[in-house]
């Protein structure tokens, strides 16, 4: 079993808490925070130890214990946990952004390479189940050439106060490094090529980018993060030349009545999706292997996020070069 | 003046849908008197009307002006191939005939611009063909204009739908293309539909597009060098993002006669709408791969557009999509396929 520590016991912290207690592969030893509450209750709940104060007296505390750390703080402290981790030699998974600029990732993914250390990012959608399978059709040729990526996700407001870090850009990255590395991981994962060019729209919770390939490929993905919604809404359509697969929540509504308006329910799979994630952290660890998202798929997932910002800014097309973009 | 009984419906040329012209058939305020076209058509497009005379029980009758003398018609029914429809729509609001044309309005932005100018020159009305009055797009509307939602803040539509072109781009099949096959884009022909929607839905146009474009399914369309798939960003009035996925994606690729949905956020809530429900599923033993499962339930969809054209007529109020939304349709997926060529946003045009 891998002994994980838990750094950040806020938002998600229980999702991970419950992924790791319902793991084969790995349990949760320490769950730390700045918060003393915040890591009490998360310690009590997961049975495990709590810790209040820095990572390095947790990690040379706990040296016994814990082979891996999940970083699971503000966005602006991804990079130094991790780089903090590595240098203990743990491995790490961190929650997206691996950090707040393509650069700063780089930097994470280098130390984690020097040192015989895992690195792996939580681009959670690919383990969410409806886009495994949809990968799993298109791997199997079932699908034939990727011809097109349209996907929706929608939130809920951030529950935290609006002064929260969330809803601050300087630390959470603004809405095309927080929450757009998702779908930009997603369409690399899909398309399985680099975009050659990226033209974003962006208000303070919503975000549509569009990116265009060398190939002809295509991909419009939308992001909502303001909606009063009871729960998230997911939608993908990946359209090829034999055939198309849609991962896609309103197929799988069911229907709640209590008196009033008929209400959609849709079925969690976020829960499965996070196990998934956790379950192949272990596993890279256990098998000395890369994990199936590295440190090299967040810094580009990264590279592109940048360019949509700098696209949503100006209103111009970022063309990607190997290294960064232009804006044309 | 008072309105006529019964409106008189010229048919000017089947060559790209009958459906139109027959949506006018037992309406009981229309009257089809006559099918026309211009002498110089081609011999499938005379087939075709023909065909749709007898379909009718009215006479064919090539020539226009002789046509229009005979049966001094009120409305002409335009659905040529589309590089004709301005000819023929100017032709025939010159002639002082209301006009009802089928999609795509025009080719090109300018050819919008002289039916434009001629029906409001002629003082006519003018309805482009669309989907608006499907159900679950005025049930969209409705909620949206109730304030359900909110402010709408962003609209986005993914427009699939099934039928094949032709053998497929990697296929070692040959292929004859028939007559009557016009080489034109999905975008530029179905683009109206979900650009209509949106119009319809939010009452905003678009100001800027983004577009993509990729013949990726069907050799026919790679030869021709036009589209079968599509996506394009939109940047429309008061800030709203826009944007629509659209594509003749090939017969196998969609559970039913296509996924079409609309997805409207709010500044309070947000919608989903599958454009084709409501919806009966039938499976049958013997059914092909062709055969839709899923049929809509609505059969009034056509009917309650030219009840609508009737109050508009009565009137002489708008249509439900009038020369001039027409004619910024046009202009939107012209600047997304001028941005497809050039990869940066274009401007969509305004008239003059």
């Amino acid at each position: 079993m891998i002994g994980l520590a838990l750094v950040g016991c806020g938002r998600n912290a229980a999702a991970l808490a419950a992924a790791a207690a319902a793991s084969d592969l790995c349990e949760l030893k320490v769950a730390a925070d700045v918060d003393p509450r915040a890591a009490s209750d998360l310690a009590r709940a997961a049975d495990a130890k709590s810790h209040v104060g820095d990572l390095e007296s947790l990690l040379d505390s706990d040296a016994d214990d814990v082979q891996a750390v999940i970083v699971n703080t503000p966005n602006d402290s991804h990079a130094d946990i991790a780089l903090a981790a590595i240098a203990a030699g743990r491995h790490v998974l961190v929650e997206k952004p691996l950090a707040l600029s393509a650069d700063a990732a780089d930097e994470v993914r280098r130390q984690a390479g020097r040192g015989d250390v895992r690195l792996m990012v939580a681009h959670t959608l690919r383990f969410m189940p409806a886009n495994v399978q949809v990968h799993r059709a298109l791997a199997a040729g079932e699908l034939g050439k990727p011809g097109m990526l349209r996907s929706h996700r929608w939130l809920r407001r951030f529950p935290g106060p609006p002064g929260g870090w969330k809803h601050d850009p300087a630390r959470s990255g603004g809405l095309c490094i927080h929450e757009a590395v998702h779908e930009i991981d997603q369409a690399l994962w899909l398309i399985g090529e680099r975009p050659t060019h990226v033209q974003a729209q962006a208000q303070p919770d919503l975000l549509q980018i569009h990116l265009g390939y060398e190939s002809g490929a295509m991909a419009l993905c939308g992001v909502a993060t303001g909606l009063p919604l009871g729960s998230g809404y997911y939608s993908l359509a990946l359209i090829g030349s034999l055939g198309a697969a849609y991962a896609d929540d309103h197929h799988n509504v069911q229907l709640v009545f209590r008196g009033e308006r008929p209400q959609a329910v849709v079925t969690d799979q976020r829960a499965s999706g996070v196990r998934a994630q956790l379950d192949e952290f272990a596993r890279a660890i256990t098998q000395g292997r890369e994990p199936s998202v590295s440190g090299a798929d967040a810094v580009a997932a990264l590279q592109i996020a940048e360019a949509a910002a700098a696209s949503s800014a100006s209103g111009q097309t970022a063309q990607l070069t190997e290294t960064g973009y232009v804006l044309a | 003046m008072s309105s006529p009984e019964r409106y008189r419906v010229l048919a000017l040329s089947a060559a790209k849908h009958d459906y139109v012209p027959l949506a006018f058939k037992d309406h009981p305020r229309f009257q089809v008197v006559g099918v026309s076209d211009e002498p110089s058509a081609a011999g499938w497009v005379h087939e075709c009307n023909e065909q749709l005379a007898a379909d009718l029980g009215v006479p064919y009758q090539p020539g226009i002006d002789a046509a229009i003398a005979r049966h001094r018609p009120h409305v002409a029914v335009v659905s040529s191939e589309a590089a004709r429809h301005a000819r023929l729509s100017v032709r025939a609001a010159e002639a002082g005939l209301h006009v009802v044309q089928d999609k795509p309005m025009t080719p090109t932005v300018a050819d919008a611009d002289t039916i434009v100018e001629a029906v409001e020159r002629a003082g006519v009305r003018f309805l482009l063909w669309n989907r608006n009055t499907q159900p679950a797009i005025e049930e969209a509307r409705q909620l949206v204009n109730a304030g359900e939602i909110g402010e709408p803040r962003a609209i986005h539509v993914d427009f699939f739908f099934s039928k094949d072109a032709g053998v497929l781009l990697d296929s070692d099949e040959p292929e004859e293309v028939p007559d009557n096959w016009l080489s034109e884009g999905e975008l530029t022909v179905e683009g109206i539909y979900p650009l209509a929607y949106m119009r319809h839905i939010l009452g905003l146009d678009a100001l800027r597009a983004f577009g993509r474009t990729s013949a990726h399914f069907f050799r026919r369309h790679a030869e021709r060098g036009v589209e079968d798939i599509a996506t394009v960003s939109l940047e429309m009035e008061r800030g709203v993002i826009g944007s629509l996925c659209i594509g003749r994606i090939g017969q196998p690729s969609h559970p039913n006669v296509g996924e079409l949905r609309v997805h409207v956020i709010g500044s309070a809530g947000a919608l989903v709408i599958a454009e084709p429900r409501p919806e009966v599923a039938v499976y049958t033993r013997g059914q092909t791969p062709e055969d839709p499962r899923n049929r809509r339930t609505d059969e009034e969809t056509d009917r309650r557009q030219v009840d609508l054209l009737v109050n508009a007529l009565d009137t002489g109020g708008d249509t439900l999509l009038t020369a001039r939304q027409g004619r910024h349709i046009v202009a939107t997926v012209a600047a997304a396929l001028q941005s497809a060529r050039t990869g940066r946003p274009c401007q969509v045009s305004r008239p003059g």
